[in-house]
């Protein structure tokens, strides 16, 4: 029975690919700690908000999204120290979604240079890159407009969208998943 | 068998030692603000060895290893969840063991100390014991939520951060000035 389900699922699963539904990604989703990420994703998945803790290590789910579409979205642990770690989940990577605090002005430019070196990496040289200006619903919090220059998104070589968002209730969200669901399907 | 040294309090000549290490370590920090190294050795003994900082400020679990920077408080990874929900400008929250510390956060942090910040919650009546939490509904997540987010919290920050700014226009950390009083009671005198 095992070995039917398996080979239903392989069939089934190239039978959507031929069909040109339901493609799986690979998605890494990076920022500083406390930019959001581990709500963002939660709130992606379950469509409501966990009191979350600091990440150490990193959380995988799968995404379904708008059923023809499915995220494997790995979240992981942006601590300072935790930030060496990230090069080892480059592999097979289609986008990125990089998810800054936008109350956090003081460290725009760490948020900056840790996404500068994203882009140098070899390994993501083609990846869709997806930022999430989040928590737009705090008091003196930058616009997604005016971020995009800070972050030097414009210098960017990288197909890169920057979305504004509140993770903790939705905003946003669809929009930037969206535009990135569309990316993705554009390529190869 | 020799004369019997004069006994001397260790625990004390030890302390001295650890506060002038600890000074030189932020003094170094200081001249190369790029380093941003993790918290320093004897600035963490230092830290630990605060009034109140074995225990997390908010739910008193042991070892807190997460700070609350901007209170100068130590609190465990569950009520550091708690603290980031608050967005960075009421409380900005940093991992004493995976985290880069600059010198003015350490200083903060030596400053501050879960004592101080418990014994100022408490003349304001924001303790999780105290009578206007005694509200069935409210779990204990909610009070530490709420009581960050009064103004007495906002003028703790707020006299921290004046604080630690004249303390580091003064030149080089000595070390925290021996029975300084809690801040409230110095603006009393005063």
């Amino acid at each position: 029975m095992g070995a039917a389900a398996s080979t239903y699922s392989l069939f089934s699963s190239v039978f959507d690919r031929l069909l040109g539904g339901n493609k799986e990604y690979r998605i890494l989703m990076l920022g500083l700690d406390a930019a959001g990420k581990t709500t963002l994703l939660y709130r992606l998945k379950l469509g409501e908000v966990e009191h979350t803790v600091p990440t150490i290590g990193f959380n995988v789910e799968q995404v379904q999204y708008n059923n023809k579409i499915s995220f494997v979205v790995w979240d992981v642990g942006g601590q300072d120290r935790l930030r060496m770690l990230w090069r080892h989940y480059y592999e097979n990577v289609q986008a990125l979604i990089f998810v800054v605090d936008s109350a956090d002005i003081d460290r725009l430019d760490v948020a900056k240079s840790e996404l500068q070196k994203l882009v140098a990496a070899e390994e993501l040289k083609d990846a869709i890159i997806l930022i999430f200006a989040n928590k737009q619903d705090l008091p003196g919090c930058v616009k997604a407009s005016e971020m995009a220059p800070k972050l030097n998104l414009p210098a960017m070589k990288n197909q890169w969208f920057i979305q504004p968002c509140v993770a903790t209730d939705g905003q946003g969200l669809c929009e930037g998943l969206d535009w990135l669901s569309d990316a993705l399907s554009k390529t190869k | 068998m020799g004369p019997i040294a004069k006994p001397v309090s260790p625990q004390s000549a030890d302390a001295i030692s650890l506060v002038d290490i600890a000074c030189a370590e932020l003094e170094e920090l200081r001249n190369n603000p790029d380093s941003y190294p993790s918290f320093p050795h004897a600035c963490k003994a230092l830290l630990l060895d605060m009034d109140g900082n074995l225990k997390c400020v908010d739910c008193g679990i042991q070892n807190p290893e997460w700070a609350a920077v901007n209170y100068g408080a130590l609190v465990c990874i569950n009520c550091s969840g708690q603290h980031r929900s608050l967005g960075v400008n009421n409380s900005k929250v940093r991992s004493i063991t995976m985290d880069h510390w600059n010198h003015d956060e350490i200083v903060k942090m030596l400053e501050g100390g879960n004592r101080q910040l418990e014994t100022f919650f408490d003349r304001h009546s924001l303790l999780p014991t105290s009578d206007k939490f005694l509200v069935p509904q409210l779990s204990h997540d909610n009070i530490s939520f709420m009581r960050y987010k009064t103004k007495a919290a906002l003028f703790y920050r707020q006299h921290l951060d004046h604080h630690i700014e004249d303390l580091i226009s003064r030149g080089p950390y000595k070390g925290r000035r021996r029975k300084r009083r809690p801040l409230g009671e110095q603006n009393k005198t005063k």
